[in-house]
């Protein structure tokens, strides 16, 4: 057997939690890992189903920095809160962020991005994840499995767009606040990378709900899917799929005022921005 | 590309480094841990592992964080609220929903609340049970009643809505005139100038969606004014769903949200924007291009023209510091895009010329051809068919009661004020009441002077308070605690603030059951009207507050229209509960006013001597602040509302031009005004108008939870006692400020 | 009245020792009961079978839908297992004592399994007709991930990592 179909083996876990031998090799693996190896899981055989490309298109003109994005996906993605210890500036986990850009001329006024991940369809962060832990699902997500994730960090340092947040500590939610989690979202404990999902998981139950219908989702379904989408009240996140010429964002992003970030890096990011219009 | 570098750059600085240390203490530590062993902490989500029944139910309900009580619907498995988010049907919002309601469930699951009645014991606060508690207060007012009823004050920090007026109704059958309107928003002022330009008192509603442009005159409209989901609707349609862009122009002195979503911003310096206001009306006027129809009848017409004929272009310019050459400019834009919507709101009115700011823009409106016009502009808030209870009959005793003089002095040396908060403090020590009941009001610190507030409540024998979290009020004062259920356990209207042309009214249905020993203070109310007896339990007819509710929402029922019509009263109102909220079925229709013009305006008053204390000092509310209800909520201090102020954030914005010398952006300053100081980060800030400081509200709690105290300071300590002359109202941007280095 | 159901989780893979359910169910002899031409299914009991995440265990309200009244056994005898249903009918908690527990990072809706993939109760469940006493091990094959994934390649569903967790 090829060493490389014997470390994918070796990576794919027989059982829901590695030993903590497995896990001391995992991480002194790390170490030696030129490239990383796709893990067996990911490529392995699909349900044959319509193949979509989601993706989200902000309307920076629509946009009015009212927050309720960022926190609709703490809400709806249980991302624990630290508070203003200066230890943790910079570093709380944040998934969909807000990123004030200062001006690039004389006399301009800032401008605000709200910034998701971009799940980039050419994503560098899953070329260098030693263990697997982050890979392109089929219909275009950037996963990230938090169970795999060994805290080495290279992701964060690949991503162009600083996306990734990491778990600097383990989430100390008190018995009254824990409560209000959502069941449908796990915790990440202490050492593992987290990044937005585009909701995967409100995608993945419309699915099942579509199925049990025998239909497809629609377009309309989808469009105010994840929750930033869904709360923001200026309709300026809308999400579906790409590779759907009739759906909104497709529409959306052949507008001439999309634009993607960092284009020239060749990310193929998929998030569009349709640029603000100081009229 | 260049710019693409740079833009990642920016991007990789924006986000790794986003904070200006704040002056605060942390008060959460991270949990014990050797850094050298990995977490065995396994991803878990409370009863994901236990699915025998797995109960998933959506509950349709209004939110209360802040007074726009948008519609919501919340999930909850397993009898915990787990999500909030819009909802699609409501006419306020339309599925949009703001960082405020989303937070309601950190208030909801707040782990330091009132778990059960507390009385004062010494420095303490010790169970007691609602007994107990209910018999202490009912003996002591119904001992009250018999000496002197007008010894009972009541401070509701709501302005609208059925608990408000239930504790208003008490009042006047208790027969005691001193029910306070406890509320931070300067409403009150803006009713007021609605009343004495088109005799009607109360917020006006927008007509925004066809409107060819907003003028926002210092308004807060993403930020404070508690309309944020609706100008995030309205402003984004505007700017792109109309075949001709509308605009939004924003004067203001900070780069604040307005301004951002401006596509003008008119720098201009603080509390200035009336003087912008009247240079348009004269650049109307003096051109004789205005809507005729509302103006030349108007009364006091020629003393208004004499009041905008001396606010040239040059001296527009020279009080607010912009540009002469685009009064005219801005006046003939704004007349060829007509109707505009002039909006002067509680932001607006901040300042001690807040009441004829506010006139002006009406003025202005009305020039504009934009009051009561059905493509656009302001208009007098629609109202919904509800019923009113019965007026309760008085005796004697109420009668005589309420003969008495206000301790606020509203009515009398404010003549066109209601209820008044600001003169309180000197009011209550001079003339301390036997009781005080505290609904939604935390003057302890949410007001001017905090200290002076307590000071005043320790004198007044039995203070009561029904907030549902330890705030500073009642840590420092409170005798008895009868903690009110949160808005997600409480059934009740949702009235919501005027905003919209469409009458809403929205119910609030417990989504939970209370999670502690809570009781709705509405409930307490009829508990203690039916305690003291006749005549005042007469006036309250009704089991429980759920009967006195729904007996006026039968008003919609009669009305046969709108979104519910049902032939039975209980069809319609089980229908009114599903669904949460009725709506009209059309936008109101405009109705004939009568336009009485303003004849002065003067530039804000600033208290201190400009020599000593040569800057002034705005006191704004920040994003997701609101009524300050939100400091036990973190979701409400991760936000990043403007440039260079990042998260968990309470610094003092200056010019680089006017900070202290050598001062750098995060050092410790001092910021001292003729009534107090505080020593907090500065900011240097090259956006925002010289000689002025912003420093946001909400900081500084020494109670309220763990997520609320020790973070920040209190801005309000540096206020004097800050009150408008006529109205009554509190201000917030009315001192005179230093600022210097602390070592 | 409706009682609130609460499961006590047990932390093991397999049960180690048998829990003590408070009502010992028989689902041979339930399953074998003709109602007017039909059989019990078994969505008339775990209502969530085919169309949400969990299947559940029934509330004590669905028992009382025919136990609210003594069911006599074979020859017209009282049973006093079955008397147990009515004397737990009183305010309070009722629990099932859960003997299967999927960590919370997993994802196994039975909505996908049975409402979408269509497999049968007895699949994954085994022989339920031959269950005289409450289950040790209701779910017999899938304890291990691996198990899932070789079912998943068999049959050609996906086995991506987001499909099964959260």
């Amino acid at each position: 057997m090829s060493l490389v179909r014997w470390f994918t083996k070796l990576l794919a876990p027989e059982s829901p939690e590695p030993s903590p031998a497995r896990r001391e090799f995992l991480r002194a693996s790390a170490a030696l890992t030129v490239a990383a190896a796709i893990p067996a899981a990911a490529a392995a055989a699909t349900r044959p189903h319509r193949r979509r490309h989601w993706g989200m298109v902000i309307d920076l003109d629509r946009c009015s920095g009212c927050n309720a994005c960022s926190v609709a996906c703490r809400q709806e993605n249980n991302i624990p809160t630290y508070d203003a210890d200066p230890k943790f500036a910079g570093a709380r986990p944040e998934w969909m962020s807000m990123l004030w850009q200062e001006p690039q001329r004389e006399g301009g006024l800032p401008a605000l991005l709200p910034l998701p991940c971009m799940h980039c369809a050419d994503p560098p962060c899953t070329k260098v994840c030693p263990v697997g832990a982050t890979y392109k699902d089929p219909d275009g997500i950037t996963m990230q499995v938090w169970d795999r994730c060994i805290g080495c960090r290279y992701c964060m340092v690949a991503c162009p767009y600083s996306r990734r947040s990491f778990n600097w500590t383990d989430p100390a939610w008190s018995p009254s606040e824990v409560q209000m989690l959502n069941p449908d979202v796990a915790t990440r404990p202490r050492g593992v990378v987290e990044k937005c999902t585009f909701c995967h998981h409100r995608i993945r139950k419309l699915g099942e709900e579509a199925a049990l219908q025998g239909r497809e989702p629609t377009d309309a379904e989808c469009q105010r899917l994840p929750a930033c989408a869904a709360a923001c009240p200026a309709s300026a996140i809308t999400f579906g799929d790409l590779d759907d010429p009739e759906s909104r964002v497709s529409e959306l992003a052949r507008s001439p005022r999309a634009m993607r970030l960092l284009e020239h890096l060749g990310t193929e990011p998929s998030v569009y921005y349709l640029e603000k219009d100081r009229g | 590309m260049s710019t693409n570098d740079q833009t990642r750059r920016t991007i990789l600085a924006g986000l790794g480094a986003a904070l200006v240390p704040a002056c605060r203490r942390a008060s959460w530590s991270p949990p014990e841990q050797d850094p050298t062993a990995r977490s065995q902490v396994k991803p878990y989500v409370p009863g994901a592992e236990s699915y025998a029944t797995y109960e998933e139910r959506w509950v349709t309900s209004s939110c209360a964080q802040c007074p726009a009580a948008c519609g919501i619907r919340v999930r909850v498995v397993e009898g915990r609220a787990v999500r909030i988010e819009g909802n699609l049907e409501n006419p306020i919002n339309r599925g949009g929903i703001g960082v405020r309601g989303l937070s309601g469930l950190q208030a909801l699951y707040d782990p330091d609340r009132v778990t059960q009645p507390l009385r004062r014991d010494g420095e303490r606060l010790v169970p007691v049970s609602w007994d107990d508690a209910l018999s202490t207060l009912g003996a002591a007012l119904a001992k009250l009643r018999e000496q002197a009823p007008e010894q009972l004050l009541v401070m509701s920090g709501l302005e609208r809505g059925f608990s408000h007026e239930l504790l208003a109704r008490f009042c006047r059958t208790f027969g005691t005139p001193n029910f306070v309107d406890g509320s931070p928003s300067h409403t009150a002022a803006l009713a007021r100038a609605m009343e004495l330009s088109l005799g009607v008192r109360d917020v006006p509603a927008y007509g925004a969606e066809n409107a060819g442009a907003i003028l926002s005159l210092e308004a807060g409209l993403f930020e404070d004014a508690c309309r944020s989901t609706y100008f995030a609707r309205v402003t984004a349609s505007m700017r792109r769903d109309r075949s001709r862009r509308a605009r939004l122009i924003h004067a203001g002195p900070t780069f604040d949200l307005a301004a951002y979503n401006a596509d003008r911003w008119l720098h201009i310096k603080p509390g200035t924007a009336g003087a912008l206001a009247l240079g348009l009306c004269n650049a109307l006027l003096r051109d004789r291009t205005y809507a005729h129809e509302l103006v030349d009848r108007a009364r006091g017409l020629a003393e208004f023209r004499a009041l905008a004929a001396a606010y040239t272009p040059e001296r527009v310019a020279a009080i607010t510091g912009c540009d002469a050459a685009l009064v005219d400019e801005l006046a003939r834009e704004l007349w060829e895009r007509r109707p505009v919507l002039v909006i002067a709101d509680e932001r607006s009115l901040a300042f001690s010329n807040g009441l004829d700011t506010a006139r002006v823009a009406i003025a202005l409106s009305a020039l504009l051809g934009s009051i009561e016009n059905p493509l656009g502009g302001l208009r007098i808030a629609p109202t919904t068919p509800m019923r009113a209870w019965e007026e309760p009959a008085l005796d004697d005793v109420a009668r005589r009661g309420l003969a008495t003089a206000r301790l606020d002095g509203a009515g009398r040396e404010f003549a066109g004020a209601r209820s008044v908060q600001g003169t309180l403090p000197d009011a209550i020590v001079a003339a301390p009441p036997a009781i005080a009941l505290l609904h939604h009001a935390n003057p302890v610190f949410a007001r001017a002077q905090p200290e002076r507030w307590r000071d005043a409540l320790a004198a007044v024998p039995l203070v009561v308070s029904f907030s549902p979290f330890v705030d500073e009020t009642v840590l420092a004062v409170a005798d008895l605690v009868l903690p009110d259920h949160t808005y997600l356990e409480r059934l009740e209207d949702a009235t919501p603030l005027p905003g919209s042309l469409r009458a809403v009214a929205g119910v609030r249905k417990p989504v939970v059951t209370p999670l502690h020993d809570t009781r709705a203070t509405t409930e307490v109310v009829l508990d203690l009207a039916h305690r003291l007896g006749e005549p005042i339990a007469g006036a309250f007819p009704w089991r429980t507050s759920r009967d006195a509710f729904e007996e006026r929402w039968l008003g919609l029922h009669a009305a046969a229209r709108g979104t519910i019509v049902e032939t039975s009263p209980r069809a319609f109102l089980d229908r009114f509960y599903a669904q949460g909220f009725w709506a009209d079925d059309a936008d109101a229709a405009p109705v004939p006013v009568e336009l009485a013009l303003p004849t002065t305006w003067s530039e804000p008053r600033w208290d201190g001597d400009a020599s000593r204390f040569p800057l002034v000092l705005v006191a704004y509310h920040p994003l997701g602040h609101g009524d300050g209800s939100g400091a036990n909520q973190p979701w409400l201090r991760n936000l990043q509302a403007r440039p260079g102020l990042g998260a968990w954030t309470i610094a003092a914005s200056i010019s680089p031009h006017d900070a202290p010398p050598g001062v750098h952006d995060g050092d410790r300053v001092r910021v001292a005004s003729p009534h107090g100081s505080l020593v907090l980060a500065v900011h240097l800030d090259p956006r925002i108008a010289r000689g002025c400081v912003a420093i946001p509200t909400g900081g500084g709690h020494a109670a309220y939870g763990r997520w609320a105290r020790g973070f920040g300071v209190n801005v309000m300590e540096l206020l004097g006692p800050a009150v408008a002359p006529e109205t009554g109202a509190s201000l917030s941007c009315t001192t005179r400020v230093r600022m210097e280095v602390v070592g | 009245m409706r009682c609130a159901i609460f499961i006590v989780l047990v932390a093991c893979r397999g049960p180690t020792r048998a829990p003590e359910q408070p009502i010992a169910f028989d689902h041979a002899l339930h399953l074998g009961i003709d109602l007017d031409g039909r059989k019990l299914a078994c969505v008339d009991c775990h209502a969530g079978a085919e169309r949400a995440e969990h299947a559940g265990l029934p509330a004590l309200r669905d028992c009382l839908r025919c136990h609210v009244r003594p069911q006599l056994g074979a020859g017209g005898v009282p049973n006093p297992r079955e008397a147990r249903v009515r004397e737990l009918a009183v305010p309070g908690p009722f629990r099932w004592i859960q003997v299967t527990k999927n960590p919370g990072h997993v994802y196994a809706p039975h909505r996908a399994h049975v409402g979408i993939a269509k497999l049968t109760c007895a699949e994954c469940h085994g022989d339920v007709t031959t269950w005289r006493a409450p289950p040790t091990q209701p779910v017999e094959r899938l304890v291990r991930m691996s198990e899932c994934i070789s079912c998943h390649r068999q049959h050609g569903a996906p086995t991506t990592c987001g499909t099964c967790h959260r």
